[in-house]
């Protein structure tokens, strides 16, 4: 039943600019202050002030628009989106209604078979609104957020699935993290999303009815929501009835979406031209130099690691996904060149003990210099791998530089024959029994001798050296055991 | 002393004729003499205060470092933000509103050392309706109306309450009650003059202007206004190109658009707008008739225009913040709903749910949409004239006055912004200036519409009128 559907979803994405200042006032952005600390007449609505646009905001909104291949209106304004509200201090929000600045665009996202486009219907700059705070005494108003920049990427209706629309969701906050305009940092509500789900008959040339869910501020409930939803109305549509126009809320208490209001609810917000702010101009010039500065793009960026480091698309996915961490990764490839190595030992020792947070700033606590001293160290066998995490553990807490701790340690591999045959000859005497079982056939003894020869150098015999010795002077005793047997 | 210009008044004081002190305490007097009837005044600054600032000019005068307005008192509608002093667009919804900002305009005044003696009165956020309750009289005929909202600029310098006023223009506002009180009045050219500070209804057509005597008092004090503002983002750098006394006006082309039948421009206006043209005719200036066929459509699309802006920028009067706020309420909805019944009067109202309709997803193609069309085909008429012509010649309003108490009709107040509404449209400066003639006792003037920044030339036209009309050596006193 399920498989005779599709499902159609289109994502309206808002990302708070890390711009400094307000987008119509000089009010720090700053999250987590005291309430109603970042605020002025402006921002707060008081008559006889008018909102000064903040340039910074047209130049970020651009260079999102650029990196997701969009055109760029030449000329444009902005409009008032007229409600009331008490954390909309002018009774309008200011906006942009139908000349966005940036429109037909697309982002790639992987999916199995390769990439897919992925439409973007437009991008606008708007301003944030403050924050109810509700308590027991009764409601409070905070405005700090109220005039912080915004911009609302809509996409066109491309995505097939949940998990399509979860992997675009990820691609998008990529983007905007690389070209520097938004920290994305859904806990902070710096980044939000309005799902629009519609399903229909698959061949149907008709798109169904569709609801909205808004304002979800996670990927995993976003993703949650979008399968509760999409089975929902297959459910309804199975059942003959019709799906209505409305608008819902996801309710993680209960895993379900809920109704919030009616199409014929819908409100009129009235939009209008913005009559204090000027039409914005961009020049050609702009828009070259703009585009110009665009950093590489994280998309870009992983399709060369696979190709020329050859890590693996998931390896690359987490690594894109913690931007720093991923820069901490470039960094140490330019002074150790197995870049599979290097994803190997970040992605297994350094998650082990990383932060969320750390993994976010790319916090080692040591130099991508250090790190590859360390890897350096392993494959020269100077130290082996199992001491090179023991290194690596110290190098996490003390910041101290490898081959310090090598030496402090007397970590050094013993890889000198003759030094590891004379600890060999040792172990063999002292665990006659273990050779005895070797010669008449236990292989497995081979292996208790060998960690008696770890024991005994506290790890530091070269493994596969003395592996190799350990081997040889076994078989050595096998033969003279075997010369000696015709004497009975 | 009070009757003096704010020119004369300067030199009176830099001659050291008067000191500031004297002169405050003349407007004072003249101020408790008068304004029980004329009711000009909202708000007045305490005279402790006001002399105490008068002072402390004579004494920046004595130390050499008096401001080019050092020690002249002046005040401003209180629809502009005074810093520290109510500001209530004479509103009930901010009859306890007290800014902590100060309007650009205000500032740069009191940086020159004006002194700011009081708010004037005005109709409700300068919105004009027959239900106004202004308190404010005409001072030539207390029986006869101000004719629009920002009457108590025009009546305070009229009965010489105060040498000169500033007040805002977002249709007529200033010019008419200047019209009719015998004073003169400019809009400026949009972007000229800062708004920050302005209580805005109509940002797109709100200009804020001077009230004067003379049209050397409008030179002086406008060039001090305009200039680019950080606050706000229309402004623009444009300079003032101050009047040349000496300067002839045979150069100048005059455009009078013809009296159609499409519109009730009352026969009276008619001829006295016709006497005005052979007045100027005879100065040396050419004056010639032009059509202008967008101007019937003037009164349709500035109602529906700056209602449609007033129902979105009165919406941040919601009693959340500061301003009034019902006191029982039974939720949020309750709350706006009861606070604004409240607060706003009649015509308030009827302006929100004017412009609320015509934005109106089902309507807003209909009227707000067309509205802003025909706004783009009135610049292009009236810039095409302005190819041709210096500036246009028009009434300030198409009918005579009337009384105060008379209920006019639904169509007078249509039609009656038709002229002045027309440089709010367009964005042009217009200045409003007074003749000698007079009906029911009461002045009438007439209207000169200039191209974009080239106030110079309406100032230039209105001097040489002036000077030969004698304007402002005339005898008869309002009061």
């Amino acid at each position: 039943m399920v498989n005779q559907y599709e499902v159609v979803i289109g994502l309206e994405v808002h990302a708070e600019l890390k711009t400094k200042s307000k987008i119509y006032c000089s009010c720090s952005t700053q999250f987590g202050g005291e309430p109603n600390t970042q605020c002025c007449p402006t921002c707060m609505g008081f008559p006889g002030t008018f909102p000064v646009l903040n340039e910074k905001v047209v130049e970020y909104a651009l260079r999102a628009g650029l990196a997701m291949n969009c055109s760029i209106a030449r000329q444009t304004k902005q409009d008032r989106k007229n409600y009331f509200y008490p954390d909309l201090p002018k009774g309008y929000q200011i906006s942009q209604y139908d000349i966005p600045l940036c429109y037909e665009g697309y982002v790639e996202i992987p999916v199995d078979e390769g990439n897919k486009k992925i439409g973007i219907q437009q991008i606008h700059i708007e301003e944030d609104a403050g924050k109810l705070i509700h308590t027991e005494e009764g409601t409070f108003i905070d405005y700090n957020r109220s005039g912080v920049p915004l911009i609302e990427i809509v996409s066109k209706p491309d995505l097939s699935s949940p998990e399509e629309a979860k992997r675009y969701l990820e691609t998008l906050r990529n983007i905007l993290l690389y070209i520097g305009v938004s920290d994305c940092k859904m806990n902070e509500g710096s980044l939000r999303c309005d799902i629009n789900l519609s399903v229909r008959k698959k061949g149907d040339p008709l798109y169904g009815e569709r609801t909205e869910i808004k304002n979800m501020n996670s990927f995993s409930y976003a993703l949650k929501a979008m399968e509760y939803e999409a089975s929902r109305q297959i459910q309804a549509l199975e059942k003959g009835e019709k799906i209505q126009r409305e608008t819902r809320r996801w309710d993680e208490k209960n895993q379900c979406t809920f109704p919030m209001r009616k199409k014929e609810e819908a409100q009129d917000y009235r939009y209008f031209p913005e009559p204090d702010i000027p039409l914005i101009c961009i020049s050609k010039e702009q828009i070259q130099r703009i585009q110009k500065s665009l950093p590489e793009l994280p998309h870009e960026k992983r399709q060369r690691w696979i190709t020329d480091y050859h890590i693996t698309p998931e390896e690359a996915d987490v690594l894109i996904g913690y931007q720093k961490t991923g820069l901490f990764f470039e960094e140490t490839i330019r002074h150790y060149s197995n870049a599979v190595i290097i994803a190997n030992w970040i992605l297994g020792e350094g998650f082990r003990f990383l932060t969320e947070e750390q993994k976010e700033q790319g916090e080692f606590p040591f130099t991508p210099i250090q790190f590859a001293e360390l890897l350096q160290l392993v494959e020269e066998e100077i130290i082996s791998n199992h001491i090179g995490k023991q290194v690596f553990e110290i190098m996490y807490k003390t910041g101290k530089s490898p081959s310090m701790i090598v030496e402090e340690n007397q970590w050094k591999q013993i890889s000198d024959t003759n030094q590891l045959q004379e600890i060999i000859d040792e172990v063999l005497q002292k665990n006659q029994k273990s050779v005895n079982d070797y010669i008449t056939g236990k292989k497995v003894a081979l292996k208790a001798l060998m960690g008696q020869v770890m024991k005994v150098t506290k790890g530091k015999a070269n493994p596969q050296k003395a592996n190799k010795i350990l081997k040889e002077r076994l078989e050595n005793k096998k033969r003279m055991d075997k010369n000696a047997k015709p004497m009975i | 002393m009070y009757r003096k210009t704010v020119l004369q008044l300067k030199g009176l004081l830099e001659n050291k004729k008067i000191s500031s002190v004297e002169l405050m305490k003349a407007y004072l007097q003249r101020i408790k003499q008068v304004d029980e009837q004329i009711q000009a005044y909202i708000t007045l600054q305490e005279e402790e205060i006001l002399l105490q600032s008068a002072q402390e000019a004579d004494q920046r005068r004595s130390q050499g470092k008096a401001g080019i307005l050092e020690g002249i008192p002046m005040a401003v509608s209180d629809n502009i933000c005074t810093q520290g002093m109510k500001t209530t667009g004479a509103s009930f919804m901010l009859n306890s509103f007290v800014p902590p900002y100060q309007a650009t305009v205000v500032e740069k005044y009191l940086e020159e050392g004006a002194i700011l003696v009081g708010k004037l009165d005005m109709d409700e956020f300068g919105i004009h309706s027959p239900y106004s309750i202004a308190k404010v009289r005409n001072p030539w005929n207390l029986q006869m109306t101000l004719g629009s909202s920002g009457g108590g600029s025009s009546a305070a310098v009229a009965a010489e309450e105060i040498p000169f006023a500033l007040g805002v223009d977002g249709g007529g506002d200033l010019r008419q009650p200047a019209h009719f009180c015998g004073c003169f009045a400019l809009k400026p050219t949009y972007g000229r003059v800062s708004r920050y500070g302005l209580i805005s209804v109509a940002p797109s057509f709100e200009q804020i202007g001077s009230v004067t005597k003379t049209v050397e008092d409008m030179d002086l004090l406008m060039g001090l206004l305009t200039g680019k503002d950080s606050k706000d983002p229309t402004t623009h750098s444009q300079p003032w190109v101050p009047l040349e006394k000496d300067l002839a006006i045979s150069e100048m082309k005059i455009a009078l658009p013809h009296f159609s039948d499409l519109f009730p421009c009352r026969p009276s206006i008619q001829k006295h707008i016709h006497k005005v043209a052979s007045q100027l005719e005879t100065l040396g200036a050419r004056v010639e008739e032009v059509e202008l066929p967008m101007l019937s459509y003037v009164p349709s699309m500035y109602q529906i225009l700056t209602s449609a802006e007033a129902s979105s920028n009165l919406a941040r009067i919601d009693g959340i913040r500061y301003g009034h706020r019902a006191e029982r309420y039974d939720d949020l909805s309750d709350l706006y709903q009861k606070t604004r019944q409240e607060g706003f009067g009649l015509g308030v109202k009827e302006k929100i749910l004017f412009g609320t309709y015509v934005l109106s997803a089902s309507h807003y193609e209909t009227y707000y949409q067309k509205a802003l069309k025909l706004r783009t085909l009135l610049y292009q008429e009236t810039n095409q004239i302005f190819q041709s012509y210096h500036m246009i010649l028009t009434p300030v309003i198409p009918f005579p006055v009337w009384n105060r108490e008379e209920k006019k009709s639904v169509q007078d107040y249509y039609w009656k912004d038709m002229y002045t509404a027309i440089a709010n449209l367009t964005g042009f400066p217009a200045l409003s200036i007074p003749t000698r003639d007079r009906i029911e006792g009461v002045p009438i003037g007439f209207q000169l519409i200039g191209q974009a920044g080239k106030e110079h030339q309406l100032l230039q036209v209105a001097y040489t009128y002036e000077q030969q009309e004698g304007i402002s050596k005339r005898k008869e006193k309002s009061w």
